[in-house]
């Protein structure tokens, strides 16, 4: 990452939301070595305390934003301009030693397939407990004890001795709810889950959320979820970010928005998540591939309402109702 | 709403199964927990008339991919038979056998590993077209069922790593049409691909089939595809049908606990606590044990009593429905749980 070049003062465009601001993307562009841009201007805001669900489909950029936000991003691809705050503390161009604090103290993740994301040579147990002693540097017995505690609580039936086994013995469901634990264990502030339930069946789905639901709401946690399936946004969020092809289309309360969408891609979304009983829906055309030249809304090529000026002319992201904002010339 | 099944069709069905069964060899630490070996498809009868779509609908572990395999011949059955056209596959010449190969054509969830990396899309189509030879030049056919499915003909020097999922994925349709198949059978056709790509793919899979008469079976997990395509619908959970009947009627008067589940599973909205304790399928899939003959959704079902621990037959619940659960059999399942 880059210290020198990148304006560092920019303020999201998301201001004046209730609560106290905790996280603040604003203006993020990432891109390749070779120079292809994969966000551009990313604006997020997470309030402390809030749910906010990022949806988009594959090519949106709503994982790459994470992975900024984290300071994870993959190798070749770096922020190149724009800002992260957690609170007051500025995160873009922190050295690594640093964001290694902040992960899994302040900010943790939990991603797709857990069983992957966990060290498959060690036990659960230790893991986790590695990840609180690492950050608070409580003595073994009490890391191991609040490990064991926060599994059972997570509902891991026998959690003292499944702390024991290795990732391979949990099922799909069970291995994300270990992930979870060692996400939370040291009581973060904000609690990314990118797409946490993905691949799994729809009854373990539903338990995995409920889990995730009951753990951020106890500990007062903020949550980022993020998904393609904006059922799952919908139940679990009280503010939803519309992202496509590296931009926020639209961002706001769940339920202004997904009741009053601005940008007809959201209202196409809304279409697609609950079509009429025989009707077939779907946005025509596909997301542009990273690289194409922008001229005018990103969405336009796809938007039935496009007119020579959405063609042209780029919208600005702006406020358009109390507390909702979108980037359409037809609003 | 899909043209519904006429009742006096009196031709024999596309494709019919009579108490198909297949058992897989305990093997792993999976199956020795398990001690007994369930087979993965347990006594299926199934009917698919001409031109109809079905989905065969369940979460891992249900058989549904198994039974897909069963009727492709992709796996051999144990016990039961597979009548084609009214003809009994298992005994069909190398010939008839042959037919039967491009007769029946399968689409893939993930159409980055059904087409071959190094080849051209054109030229995977141009294989699978070996199956049944074009009357004309084989190029010029791949062009027009690449066109019909909705891409240029371009597509057919592309590489699937040149592509999108949506687009690969109407590619592997064109590839399943190049034989001109009675039957398609597709597993998870939209699963890996975006909301908003997943109805693209279904109106294309709508139009084909009107064009040409198709027959579809599409398994899958995704309850919103069964509701925008399906006709029928059969809900099967460790490898029986727990359900099935006409989609709408199933969907919105399920007489099985584990399809009321599912929907319920599903529809992430609308929770509250009282319905959730009598309408939510707890835990994970569990095997039964050998001397348990009840209902394989006992342990997790939120009305099981102690009648549910005796067999449950699949019975008929309404014109042309059918559930397994005596509950369910004798009126809709009330939603206070009582």
């Amino acid at each position: 990452m880059t210290t020198e070049t990148t304006p560092r003062e920019r303020r999201t465009a998301l201001r004046g939301l209730p609560g106290e601001p905790l996280l603040e993307v604003a203006g993020l562009e990432v891109a390749t070595a070779a120079g292809v841009k994969l966000l551009h201007g990313m604006e997020l805001a997470v309030p402390a305390g809030a749910r906010v669900g990022i949806v988009g489909e594959s090519g949106s950029g709503k994982s790459m934003t994470a992975a900024a936000v984290l300071g994870l991003l993959p190798d070749g691809v770096r922020a190149t301009a724009g800002s992260v705050r957690l609170r007051d503390r500025e995160l873009s161009g922190l050295p690594e030693r640093e964001l290694r604090a902040i992960r899994g103290r302040e900010i943790s993740i939990v991603y797709q397939n857990a069983v992957t994301s966990l060290n498959p040579l060690m036990p659960v147990g230790e893991q986790i407990a590695r990840v609180c002693r690492t950050h608070t540097g409580v003595s073994k017995e009490a890391a191991r004890e609040r490990t064991v505690e926060l599994l059972d609580r997570l509902g891991i039936a026998d959690a003292r001795s499944r702390a024991n086994d290795y990732p391979h013995h949990f099922s799909g469901g069970m291995a994300q709810r270990v992930a979870i634990a060692m996400a939370l264990i040291c009581d973060p502030a904000l609690l990314i889950a990118d797409e946490p339930t993905t691949g799994l069946d729809a009854t373990i789905q539903a338990q995995v959320l409920d889990v995730i639901d009951g753990s951020v709401r106890e500990r007062e946690a903020a949550l980022l979820l993020i998904s393609h399936d904006l059922g799952v946004i919908r139940a679990m969020c009280d503010h939803v970010a519309v992202v496509y092809a590296g931009e926020l289309l639209e961002f706001g309360a769940t339920e202004e928005v997904l009741g009053n969408p601005l940008s007809p891609y959201t209202a196409g979304l809304v279409r697609c998540l609950e079509p009429a009983d025989g009707e077939i829906a779907y946005i025509p055309g596909r997301i542009p591939a990273p690289g194409t030249p922008r001229r005018g809304c990103v969405f336009a090529p796809r938007c039935e309402q496009a007119t020579d000026s959405c063609r042209t002319r780029q919208p600005e992201l702006s406020e358009l109702r109390p507390h909702h904002w979108a980037s359409c010339h037809h609003q | 709403m899909p043209p519904s099944v006429t009742s006096e069709t009196t031709a024999a069905p596309v494709l019919e199964l009579r108490e198909l069964r297949k058992t897989f060899a305990p093997r792993g630490l999976l199956a020795r927990r398990r001690g007994v070996a369930v087979p993965a498809v347990d006594g299926i009868d199934l009917r698919l008339e001409q031109g109809s779509t079905t989905a065969l609908v369940g979460e891992s572990g249900s058989g549904k991919s198994t039974l897909a395999r069963l009727i492709l011949h992709l796996h051999k059955a144990d016990s039961g038979e597979i009548l084609f056209g009214g003809e009994q596959v298992q005994g069909l010449s190398e010939r008839d056998f042959r037919r039967f190969r491009a007769d029946v054509q399968m689409v893939f969830q993930n159409p980055l590993t059904s087409f071959d990396p190094m080849h051209t899309i054109g030229s995977s189509i141009k294989e699978t077209m070996r199956l049944r030879p074009p009357a004309g030049d084989p190029d010029a056919r791949v062009r027009e069922l690449l066109e019909e499915a909705g891409l240029s003909a371009r597509f057919a020097d592309l590489r699937p790593r040149d592509v999108s999922g949506g687009e690969l994925q109407r590619a592997g349709i064109a590839r399943a049409l190049s034989v001109t198949p009675k039957l398609v059978v597709m597993d998870e056709p939209t699963s890996a691909l975006d909301m908003s790509i997943q109805g693209q793919v279904l109106e294309l899979l709508a139009r084909l089939q009107r064009d040409h008469d198709l027959t579809y079976l599409i398994v899958t997990h995704d309850l919103r595809t069964v509701r925008m395509v399906a006709e029928r619908v059969v809900v099967m959970y460790l490898g029986q049908v727990v359900e099935e009947g006409p989609t709408h009627e199933v969907f919105d008067d399920p007489r099985h606990p584990y399809t009321r589940g599912l929907l319920y599973a599903h529809d992430l909205a609308d929770r509250d606590a009282e319905r959730d304790a009598n309408v939510r399928i707890r835990g994970s899939l569990r095997y039964p044990t050998a001397d348990e003959r009840g209902c394989r959704l006992v342990g997790r079902c939120p009305l099981a009593v102690d009648r549910c621990r005796e067999p449950q037959p699949l019975a008929e619940t309404g014109p042309d429905r059918r559930a397994r659960c005596w509950r369910g059999a004798q009126g809709p399942l009330d939603t206070a749980g009582a």
